[in-house]
């Protein structure tokens, strides 16, 4: 489950969390580049460009603190919503996505 | 059995408003020579619901920026092509009013969290202009929704088949009703003179295969929709993904990585937040003139 990377809300990141991918703004304007450490000045940035998801090195966000039987309340859900589709289609990614994504929210402690 | 036969089905689409004069006007000043952005605001202005739609779908758009308040702002930061696509969207969900009933509330959720979701797709991998992607998206369940106010108790029926294994919405849709959501979103997008782009995505939707030069618009918006539900974010939590037929060129073509996927599931869970504001002004406001 840990190698699960998830983007997060801007507004849960903190400073000292390290950022996974390059992060631009509405304009393609480079805001920050990958590998850097957040601190409160690039933070400030972020928001004033209006960046809200941020795709961020895993060990500050792995979904290690989650409670197993949430994880496999979680996986339990999302198998029974694509229960229809076969494991070796495509939309086996979307899957992985949203259990990615809904991982990385459960560990924000927010509901969909 | 209640079957609508092409002609009834034709009486319920053209029963439906036309675009409203202002956003007809704004498209010729869009299209014509020398288009200026305060001669459109200048237009948008005269329309005071039409513009706060408008500067509300800006406003979603642009997350915790400072708000946008006025429609020449809105056109400078969006463009010509973006303000146009969502000009038609705020006049088409203007339409719609009197679907804006409780029962048909999870509808809205869901084309609304399935417009950000595409908007996000395009915008990730150049599909198209994004703010057409979003109108799509908003546009989706609009047939669903003109069914269910045909006859709401057949509608259940159809729903309960196709939540059924093997079951198909469209195909129930077909059985019961003679047509379904995405002939009527089809026939609606044509009255509305939508881009061919929102015409064969909407009507594609549920078989992006055969869609032809459309398809990857149309498999985008089968995605976004596809995510929304994934989500739990469905007409209910428990709704199942209806898997289409993808090939696997098409989905290639797609360009849809696991950064990509990840970032529009994002978004949807995030515009969720912004869904009751957005459902409540256009519920609370006047038709703007037809």
């Amino acid at each position: 489950m840990s190698s699960i990377v998830p983007m997060v809300p801007l507004k849960t990141l903190r400073p000292g969390d390290r950022v996974m991918g390059e992060i631009r703004g509405p304009r393609g304007r480079l805001l920050c580049g990958a590998g850097v450490t957040l601190t409160p000045a690039i933070l400030d940035a972020l928001r004033e460009h209006g960046v809200r998801l941020v795709h961020v090195a895993p060990r500050a966000h792995a979904n290690d603190d989650l409670a197993p039987a949430r994880i496999q309340a979680i996986e339990a859900e999302l198998a029974h919503r694509f229960a229809r589709v076969p494991r070796d289609s495509p939309l086996e990614a979307l899957r992985l996505a949203c259990l990615s994504v809904l991982l990385g929210t459960a560990q924000d402690g927010e509901e969909p | 059995m209640t079957v609508l036969d092409t002609r009834t089905a034709i009486e319920l689409v053209e029963a439906m408003p036309a675009l409203c004069t202002t956003a007809q006007r704004v498209a010729t000043l869009l299209h014509g020579a020398g288009a200026s952005a305060g001669a459109i605001a200048e237009v948008l202005e005269h329309d005071a619901p039409l513009s706060r739609r408008l500067l509300q779908l800006v406003n979603t758009r642009r997350g915790r920026s400072q708000p946008v308040t006025d429609a020449l702002h809105a056109i400078q930061i969006l463009g010509f092509e973006a303000t146009g696509s969502l000009v038609r969207t705020a006049s088409v969900t203007g339409l719609f009013k009197d679907f804006m009933t409780p029962r048909l509330l999870p509808l809205w959720r869901r084309g609304y969290v399935t417009a950000h979701g595409a908007r996000e797709l395009a915008q990730s991998t150049g599909i198209g202009e994004p703010e057409d992607a979003f109108a799509t998206g908003l546009l989706l369940n609009l047939g669903q929704m003109l069914l269910w106010r045909s006859d709401e108790a057949a509608y259940e029926l159809v729903r309960k088949a196709a939540s059924l294994p093997g079951g198909d919405i469209v195909a129930a849709e077909r059985a019961r009703f003679g047509i379904a959501h995405v002939d009527l979103g089809y026939m609606l997008a044509r009255r509305w003179h939508m881009p061919d782009v929102t015409v064969h995505a909407l009507w594609h939707h549920h078989d992006p295969s055969h869609a032809g030069e459309w398809a990857s618009h149309a498999a985008l918006q089968y995605v976004a929709d596809t995510m929304t539900t994934g989500l739990g974010l469905g007409l209910e939590p428990t709704q199942q993904v209806w898997p289409a037929e993808l090939p696997k060129d098409l989905w290639t073509a797609l360009r849809f990585d696991t950064t990509v996927l990840r970032r529009a599931a994002m978004e949807q869970l995030a515009c969720v937040a912004s869904f009751d504001g957005w459902y409540r002004t256009l519920a609370d406001e006047g038709f703007s003139q037809l």
